[in-house]
């Protein structure tokens, strides 16, 4: 193990003890304390990280936010691998005018930024719950996934070991599911990782803008919207959620780069 | 080449085109009346909802809300934003220019401190600044671009107050101010956004660039040129430099995508009158149209960006121009 396969270890393991039991230690995140006494406190014993402008525990906030933000990019990043490799794989096997027309279909689909799609559907439709927005954030996700396993599986279709399993006489289906769907793991496992990053980072920007998660409800993204106003007074309610944020962005690059590394060696 | 550029004209002028109707089709197929989402809880009466709903046509079918949009959209025609009673083109020309300004120059400084950075950091490799810049470039890879706006906000605008931290002007400027004074004070105005926009962007340049020449500071001609005593300037430009262009180019095709994510967080929060800050705007004020419009127009720009990446490509790979 390298010294940054470790780090990213690390990182995750402090991530995922902050998301799934921080929010059992921390108090309620929507408590509100005394408006006139307790509210934007500095750090303290009392309250670890402060008190934000409703006399919430910033702490509890982080925790649970954690919680959410996390949670909504590891489904997102689920859905998103599950739509993108199916279409890749079928992209990538198909001939003559199915293969074009998949081909066609993620070419639109990678025209189309992320974050356009979204606020078209906020747009539309009004505030997502949080499972919704969850979804719907993977959905934004399939095109480079299944560009991703269209050009492996290509690839992989006039490998040697695949052309064997054909002279041997295995159906199309077995030699796709069996023996090219396996080989596309690796890379489908590197950018789903690294995918993570990207879904961190779109559920927090929406928050961020207020079109994200409804606004009592914590995550990292809408803590920063909460803090714009305090910026002068209570600078500790930007830095906890943008240190959150940082360290689950890193630690997804990291851990994406080092599989990278060790499942793909060469790669680069 | 002219066959070339036809085709793939074509092809990215084809996909663009999917991609609106896609998109169009998508607000129309959801569940949801973006009347109701506009009024919010105004009350109105039965006659007042009825001539809404003829106006702007929301219980027609789908497939009639579509042929008339594109019908609509080949004179040039976006339709009327919902909350604003203009059209929208109108609205989109109007923000158009200061996204323009602030992302021509982020782009500007990425591909020229961006790249130089990333050709200093592969001819001195090992040394403590070129490592330094490496971890840099991957804390800027990680910190999101509007958790780095407000970090800037809160040390240059509040903790330091060396800047003006919103807007484009400030308003206290007098009217009869010279032209000077004006100058200066866009200046200040532009310098957090741009900072904000070009942290946010600068890690890719430098770390590709880096990775490419990396590739060939040791290859064969280079070693040769290096045994003919030829300066070390000299060798970097145009020894490593010009060969490791080419995986760059394919960069430029990503970036107006990426210039548009993170206009959308870097202009509301700077309240920089752009694109990206009407967007988000319009989305809040679910204002369909104006939200339909302006992404279409982004489709369209990131279309172009990539087919001029690709034509980019050919000048400066020479094995690809044959094809």
């Amino acid at each position: 193990m390298t010294t940054s396969t470790r780090a990213g270890f690390a990182l995750l393991s402090i991530l995922a003890l902050i998301a799934v039991l921080g929010p059992l230690l921390a108090g309620s995140p929507y408590a509100q304390g005394n408006l006139l006494t307790e509210a934007l406190h500095a750090p303290s014993a009392a309250h670890w990280l402060g008190t934000d402008q409703f006399a919430r525990d910033v702490l509890a906030r982080f925790a649970w936010g954690a919680r959410n933000s996390l949670g909504i990019a590891a489904i997102a990043v689920m859905v998103a691998t599950a739509i993108g490799s199916l279409l890749g794989l079928l992209a990538g096997s198909t001939e003559g005018v199915v293969s074009g027309m998949l081909r066609r279909l993620i070419d639109v689909g990678l025209a189309l930024p992320r974050v356009i799609v979204l606020l078209v559907l906020i747009a539309a439709t009004g505030r997502l719950s949080t499972p919704v927005l969850a979804v719907v954030i993977g959905l934004t996700g399939w095109p480079g996934m299944a560009r991703l396993v269209r050009g492996e599986t290509l690839r992989l279709r006039h490998a040697p070991y695949v052309l064997a399993a054909r002279a041997l006489g295995a159906r199309p289906a077995r030699v796709l599911l069996r023996d090219i769907f396996p080989g596309t793991l690796a890379p489908m496992l590197v950018a789903a990782t690294l995918g993570v990053a990207d879904a961190i980072l779109l559920e927090a920007g929406l928050s961020f803008l207020g079109l994200g998660l409804p606004l009592p409800e914590p995550s990292w993204g809408g803590m920063l919207l909460d803090a714009r106003e305090y910026l002068g007074r209570a600078p500790w309610l930007l830095f906890f959620p943008a240190a959150g944020l940082v360290l689950a962005t890193s630690t997804a690059t990291l851990l994406g780069e080092t599989l990278r590394r060790s499942l793909q060696p060469d790669s680069r | 080449m002219r066959g070339w550029l036809v085709r793939r004209g074509a092809d990215g002028l084809l996909t663009a085109l999917l991609a609106a109707v896609a998109l169009v089709a998508l607000v129309h197929a959801l569940p949801g009346d973006p009347l109701a989402a506009v009024l919010g809880d105004r009350a109105v009466t039965p006659e007042q909802l009825a001539a809404l709903t003829e106006r702007w046509g929301t219980n027609r079918p789908m497939g009639a809300k579509l042929v008339e949009y594109f019908r609509a959209l080949s004179h040039g025609d976006l339709g009327y934003s919902m909350t604003r009673g203009v059209p929208v083109t109108t609205v989109l020309l109007e923000r158009l220019g200061p996204t323009l300004l602030l992302g021509a120059l982020t782009l500007l400084i990425d591909f020229t401190l961006g790249l130089a950075l990333g050709l200093w950091a592969a001819m001195h490799p090992g040394s403590w600044r070129a490592r330094a810049l490496g971890a840099l470039t991957l804390v800027g890879y990680a910190v999101p671009s509007f958790v780095a706006g407000m970090v800037l906000v809160w040390l240059f605008g509040i903790r330091l107050g060396w800047l003006p931290v919103a807007g484009r002007s400030d308003v206290l400027l007098p009217i009869d101010a010279s032209a000077w004074s004006v100058l200066v004070d866009r200046i200040r105005h532009l310098i957090l956004p741009l900072a904000t926009m070009v942290l946010a962007t600068i890690a890719v340049p430098i770390r590709q660039q880096r990775a490419a020449v990396q590739g060939i500071v040791n290859a064969p001609w280079v070693q040769a040129a290096r045994a003919r005593g030829v300066s070390p300037a000299r060798i970097a430009w145009r020894h490593c430099w010009r060969p490791a262009l080419t995986p760059i180019v394919t960069l430029f095709g990503l970036w107006l995508p990426m210039l548009v994510a993170g206009a959308v967080f870097i202009e509301g929060l700077f309240a920089w009158p752009g694109l990206g800050a009407l967007i988000a705007e319009a989305t809040a004020a679910h204002d369909v149209p104006l939200v339909v419009g302006a992404g279409l127009l982004l489709v369209v720009a990131v279309q172009l960006g990539s087919l001029l990446a690709d034509l980019l490509y050919r000048v400066v790979d020479p094995v690809q121009r044959s094809t």
